[in-house]
């Protein structure tokens, strides 16, 4: 990848560079196990590669993440991809114990001509990026932008091209009322108590907002803890088990039964044929009975 | 057991013997192992009982010690398993017996110590009057355990285990009933046996009621009357003196009962003897002499002082004459015969019954 943002400086080819993560992948292990975790990251990957030229593409995972570098792609095109990929991964399902999981990415996107100058720069910013869009409730894929040199601070990654989500988006037309009141109220045309209601009930709504939405989450998050206790809990009550085996003192095997090779009525007992008369009378018997109760039982079920 | 059932099969066949009983369930396995155990179950009431207990079940005398903090269960009251309320014993419902019974039979197998990868035999020996759904539920308890299961009476297995087959009557005196089966070379049927009532439990209650007839402030429970019972117990006129101690106003009192304890178990004589006799009388009359000098005496209640020669002397009266023969071991006589008889049985009669 160093030698691809190399001769995309050389030849001054446009390159995207971006880091996929897949939210909440630690619980999902937790709670399913490698071999799903496994299976997400392939999907991932293959997804990214139907998304892209094949050809073109340079990916690679690493730890819990994927890293792409996607040569000969210009920076409005590189947002359509990121876009591409976070909603083709809202429609990958899969199957573990018994259930349907969804999952949903972060991406953390950098271009060439977003001014970046080394390839460690852009690994930096795409992963700051991703991070940020992960904590924002994933689901989304942020651009990374330089820092104005200026700012001194920390680089921090901007959001310029969220992707849509349901927070974002247009002023809400209670914000408009609500400025117009405000402006009225300021420059003398309008009333102080019209304002202050209706400042009163914008913050109301919000407070009902964030209420709603933090009981929402607490719930998932709670059922998500819940599940991943008893996941653990099993897991435990295995592993004992098979330290039982190994460490505990050895169970009682049983004991061999003395008439291991011995069974059957002696043929030289005097009255053999007598007994022979007796055990099989007490086997008619009893199969009699079993066919009987056989009978009973599946008239009942008739 | 889940585990046992699961597991593969291919290191031989243990036989099992059992004897389902009122009051003691016995097994004895062609491993060597033989164990006993009063036919008692009793669940854990709550998580508090469960934990100071240490186990969700108990069996046996464990049970009864701590019955108080157990739902207590003797799913076979009267040889046969429960469908009413137990009510000498707090909670006795058809669903609680029928578990009972079955964790009482899972249990005796346990001790029985059965491999995991051989496969088990066993046949069971009910009580003569045992009730097609009785045998049903019997099985069914079974079959959770064990591979393959046969039932067969009580007496007859006591008779095969002696190798007595021909012109034997066999008195099985258990805690619930007095099973009489006269036994003629053939399998025995409905007109040669006689179940009676008077069994060991039948003893405690009349003995019971001779104490609390004369021993004036005495206080005593029926487990109380069962222990000192099953001490003393005898129907000689030279028998050991029967010195028990019960509270009187909360003081220790010792008491010589040895006369009610007499009466007591002397009352079940005359009804064997005449049982005893029905069975001889519509026997052929040539061989019922024969019939008269092999009696054999098993169960529980033959362990009774005196009980052997009190029951000929009565023949003596009653028909004339009368040999009686206790066996060796009470305790384990049915389950003995039943284990020759499991192990006697042909292979392919045990696999047509899987």
């Amino acid at each position: 990848m160093t030698a691809e943002f190399d001769r995309s400086t050389r030849f001054g080819t446009p390159l995207a560079f971006l880091q996929i993560g897949v939210d909440r992948l630690g619980y999902l292990h937790d709670l399913y196990g490698e071999e799903s975790r496994q299976e997400i990251l392939g999907a991932i990957n293959d997804l990214l590669r139907r998304s892209t030229r094949s050809s073109d593409l340079l990916g690679y995972p690493e730890g819990d993440r994927i890293l792409a570098a996607v040569p000969h792609i210009e920076g409005e095109h590189a947002n359509f991809l990121a876009e591409r990929l976070v909603s083709g991964a809202r429609g990958l399902t899969f199957e573990a114990d018994g259930r349907t999981l969804r999952i949903t990415v972060s991406i953390g996107l950098i271009h060439t001509a977003d001014g970046v100058e080394s390839f460690d720069e852009m690994v930096v910013l795409a992963r700051e990026s991703m991070t940020t869009a992960a904590e924002k409730g994933g689901d989304r894929y942020l651009r990374a932008v330089k820092p104005v040199p200026e700012t001194r601070g920390p680089s921090q990654p901007a959001a310029p091209n969220p992707s849509p989500s349901p927070t974002s988006g247009e002023p809400q037309f209670t914000d408009v009322l609500l400025a117009e009141s405000l402006r009225q109220a300021l420059s003398g045309e309008g009333s102080q108590a019209v304002l202050a209601k209706e400042l009163l009930a914008k913050i109301m709504s919000e407070v009902e907002d964030r209420f709603q939405n933090s009981s929402g989450t607490g719930d998932s998050r709670h059922e998500l803890l819940e599940r991943r206790v008893a996941k653990l809990g099993d897991m435990l009550s295995r592993t004992e088990a098979q330290l039982r085996d190994v460490l505990g003192p050895k169970a009682d095997q049983g004991i061999s039964s003395v008439y291991h090779d011995v069974q059957g009525l002696n043929p030289e007992e005097s009255n053999v044929e007598q007994k022979k008369e007796l055990l099989s009378a007490l086997f008619d018997a009893n199969l009699r009975m079993k066919k009987i109760i056989e009978e009973d039982r599946s008239s009942s079920k008739s | 057991m889940e585990t046992m059932t699961n597991s593969k099969k291919d290191h031989g066949v243990l036989y099992l013997g059992i004897d389902l009983g009122t009051s003691r369930t016995s097994v004895c396995a062609s491993n060597g192992e033989r164990a006993t155990l009063s036919s008692f179950v009793g669940y854990a009431k709550d998580v508090v009982s469960r934990k100071s207990l240490g186990a969700d079940i108990l069996f046996g005398d464990d049970a009864l010690a701590k019955r108080m903090s157990l739902n207590l269960y003797r799913p076979l009251s009267q040889g046969v398993i429960q469908e009413g309320a137990d009510t000498s014993h707090g909670l006795g419902d058809k669903a609680g017996n029928l578990r009972a019974a079955a964790d009482l039979i899972k249990e005796i197998i346990a001790r029985a110590k059965p491999r995991k990868d051989e496969l088990v035999y066993a046949v069971i020996g009910a009580p003569a009057e045992a009730s097609i759904h009785n045998k049903e539920a019997i099985l069914d308890a079974a079959r959770g355990t064990v591979d393959s299961v046969m039932l067969c009476s009580e007496p007859f297995a006591v008779a095969y285990g002696l190798d007595m087959l021909d012109d034997v009557l066999v008195i099985d005196i258990g805690a619930g009933t007095v099973d009489l089966c006269r036994m003629h070379g053939t399998m025995p049927d409905e007109s040669d046996q006689i179940t009676l009532t008077c069994g060991g439990d039948f003893v405690d209650r009349a003995f019971e009621e001779r104490l609390t007839a004369t021993l004036e402030g005495a206080r005593f429970s029926a487990r109380m009357v069962k222990e000192a019972k099953e001490r003393y117990a005898s129907v000689a006129d030279d028998m050991e003196p029967a010195m028990v101690t019960f509270p009187v106003n909360g003081k220790p009192t010792v008491f010589d009962v040895t006369e009610q304890l007499r009466e007591a178990c002397r009352l079940i004589i005359p009804p064997i003897v005449e049982g005893l006799g029905k069975l001889v009388a519509s026997f052929d009359p040539e061989f019922q002499d024969r019939l008269k000098d092999r009696v054999l005496l098993a169960g529980g209640g033959s362990q009774i002082r005196g009980l052997d020669t009190a029951i000929e002397a009565c023949m003596q009266d009653m028909l004339g004459r009368g040999k009686v023969q206790r066996i060796e071991e009470p305790m384990y006589g049915g389950a003995n015969g039943a284990l020759k008889i499991a192990h006697d049985m042909p292979a392919e009669y045990w696999e047509q019954l899987k």
